[in-house]
């Protein structure tokens, strides 16, 4: 469970200060797929990045698993990223100079993956987006669908609990994008991830449990989708 | 992040830009190879005079005077009370040994021997046939080992025996210096009467210049003490403190040289052993080391502020993927120790470059300078590699500090605004 309370964010100082987040409240319950829908500027990537404990929010909090972020030391909130958390970022930010295997071996170097099981790991995450054949080539020569699978590859082989991704989709074209969408879910149904997509693609967002409309900084509406599906197999977050 | 990760990332990182750190290491090279030369060179001169020292210096023996002035530096003539032992040596007055000084440290417990440093000037030395030559003849000091063209130095030089330097060869009308073996040559010196003695003693063994040789006096011919006593004592007769020496060699019964040293001192005389002599040589060779192991130092400042430089523009170019990194969770010590292993790397590049081609220069130039200075079989550029390798570990600590920098700044980079650069 991952709870949002009366989350501000003020960017700048007196008159120059602007309000990107005007007081969030947000529950969003483990193993759900949630967008955020919003138009650029509306404060939906700030929002994300203060549920990553990325940023800090100037006042409220946000609480994962009844612990608040903003109360964690450095160390717990670099463990939580390690050992959690899953970004993928709209610009894939993924390193042309190394190979896929590296690419995907940065989070395991993180969190200190023992070396045999971290093999398996990186080959498992790399089959999950049919990258597995790509392996060894360098980043850089990848196209653009591939490089974001790859993004996603390296966002899920430390089987986070929770999956934040920005705009997933942004930079590719429909066909691709349709393939990163149905890998994202269908990630979520296998692992029972939590899935928070940052998008302003309104189909994208229909096909999620709980779509969360950002504007000017605040929730305009919440619309929670009825799903008569089989229970998850849902997995707490531990911190 | 554990340690090993954050090693082979860096190095990772590094060959993604070879040239730039390769030339950033070029420049730790410079003073490493500045350096590794300079404490070759000085670890050279040392193997030298040990080994000049030893050549020349009986280890186990004393040099005495009687005077402290003669062995400081900085003796300036001056008027001195007068006192019966006082003598011209070296252009200097000091007090000199009485025949009474030598019997009282023959006395000594622990002293076998007494080597007075007679200065003979022979009238002539010459042989049949030949022409006259003045020069200097010197006592034969059984504990030098002077190199021979021919025939064998005896332990014992016999009274009616010399050994003839090879400058002498050709001057005395010798073919070679076997011929010149067994032949007798005759010494003559002369009282300020006018009176002369002449002696002729056969010539044992011819003897060359070594490289390692130091001649205090001029070249000339060796004889034994008794010799040499016996000609002195001829000269010295009837001449005013003609019976005075300005220094003696004393041997011991056996005991090292600082005990000898010390039962002399407190009799009352100067003493130093081969190993103060040593030492002072020692230390004019470590003060002009440290000269330029300064100057070398230098160097390395000027080349650290290029890794500071180097590495500052790494941290600019790689903020985006310091700032995923970050986000994904590695810690901030993580971060800058990736930065800092970089800079430890990039210290043993240039270091371990620098120490290699000054080893390999080195190798090459030291025939041609062994040559040069006439230093015969010796080496000016001595390589030691517990020196080298506790060089190339300074400079890795030195260069790693020096990161730290970088590193802070890396470790600092706000996640969000590292991403946020596009």
């Amino acid at each position: 469970m991952i709870e949002v309370r009366d989350v501000r964010k003020v960017y700048g100082k007196k008159d120059s200060a602007f309000e990107a987040l005007k007081g969030i409240d947000l529950q969003i319950p483990d193993g759900a797929t949630v967008a955020v829908i919003g138009k650029s500027g509306s404060g939906k990537s700030t929002l994300m990045h203060i549920m990553g404990g990325l940023d800090h929010p100037t006042s409220g909090e946000v609480v994962v698993n009844g612990q608040s972020l903003g109360t964690m030391k450095r160390k717990q909130i670099d463990h939580f990223r390690a050992h959690e958390l899953g970004f993928v970022f709209q610009a894939f930010f993924v390193e042309g100079n190394q190979t896929c295997y590296q690419n995907v071996a940065l989070p395991l170097e993180i969190n200190e993956t023992g070396l045999r099981s971290r093999k398996k790991l990186i080959d498992a995450a790399l089959e999950r987006v049919e990258l597995l054949d790509k392996k060894h080539v360098k980043a850089r020569n990848l196209s653009g669908g591939q490089k974001q699978r790859l993004a996603i590859a390296r966002a899920i082989v430390n089987n986070p609990t929770l999956l934040l991704a920005d705009e997933p989709t942004g930079n590719l074209d429909s066909m691709t994008g349709e393939k990163i969408i149905e890998l994202l879910f269908s990630l979520n149904k296998e692992n029972g991830s939590t899935l928070v997509i940052v998008t302003h693609d309104h189909e994208l967002a229909s096909r999620c449990d709980m779509q969360i409309v950002v504007k000017d900084g605040q929730v305009m509406g919440v619309r929670v989708r009825q799903v008569d599906r089989k229970p998850l197999p849902r997995r707490g977050l531990r911190i | 992040m554990k340690l090993l990760d954050t090693v082979r990332r860096s190095g990772r990182n590094l060959k993604s830009a070879k040239t730039r750190t390769l030339l950033t290491a070029c420049a730790i090279a410079v003073g490493g190879f500045t350096l590794t030369l300079t404490l070759a060179a000085a670890t050279g001169a040392r193997h030298f005079t040990n080994r000049l020292v030893q050549a020349n210096f009986d280890p186990q023996a004393v040099f005495a005077a009687k005077d402290k002035a003669f062995f400081s530096n900085n003796a300036t003539p001056k008027p001195r009370e007068y006192s019966e032992d006082l003598n011209a040596a070296n252009g200097l007055l000091v007090k000199q040994f009485t025949p009474d000084d030598i019997k009282k440290v023959e006395h000594l417990p622990h002293v076998r021997q007494v080597i007075p440093n007679y200065t003979v000037t022979a009238q002539y030395i010459t042989r049949e046939g030949a022409k006259k030559y003045t020069g200097a003849v010197n006592v034969f000091d059984s504990a030098s080992k002077p190199e021979t063209k021919a025939g064998e130095v005896p332990a014992e030089l016999p009274a009616d025996a010399m050994l003839l330097p090879d400058d002498y060869l050709g001057l005395l009308g010798f073919k070679d210096a076997q011929d010149a073996i067994g032949k007798p040559v005759t010494i003559q010196v002369r009282q300020p009467t006018g009176k002369t003695l002449s002696k002729e003693y056969a010539v044992a063994a011819v003897t060359t210049k070594s490289s390692l040789s130091i001649d205090f006096n001029q070249t000339g011919p060796y004889i034994s003490l008794v010799a040499l006593k016996e000609l002195n004592d001829f000269i010295s007769t009837g001449v005013v403190n003609g019976n005075l020496v300005p220094t003696i060699t004393i041997r011991g019964d056996g005991v090292d040289a600082e005990t000898l040293k010390q039962e002399v001192t407190n009799a009352g005389f100067e003493a130093r052993t081969a190993k103060d002599l040593q030492s002072f040589i020692n230390q004019i060779i470590t003060v002009l080391q440290s000269v330029i192991i300064v100057f070398g130092l230098i160097t390395l400042v000027a080349s650290f502020f290029g890794v500071v430089n180097t590495q500052y523009i790494s941290v600019l170019e790689r903020t985006r993927e310091i700032g995923l990194m970050k986000a994904l969770g590695t810690s901030r010590g993580t971060v800058s120790g990736l930065f800092m292993i970089e800079a430890t790397w990039i210290g043993l590049l240039g270091a371990g470059l620098g120490a290699i081609v000054a080893v390999a220069v080195g190798m090459l130039l030291n025939p041609w300078i062994s040559q040069k200075l006439n230093f015969g079989a010796e080496r000016l550029l001595v390589f030691e590699p517990l020196q080298i390798a506790s060089l190339v570990i300074f400079l890795m600590a030195v260069t790693t500090i020096v990161g730290l920098l970088p590193a802070r700044k890396a470790a600092k980079l706000d996640p969000i605004e590292a991403l946020r650069t596009e």
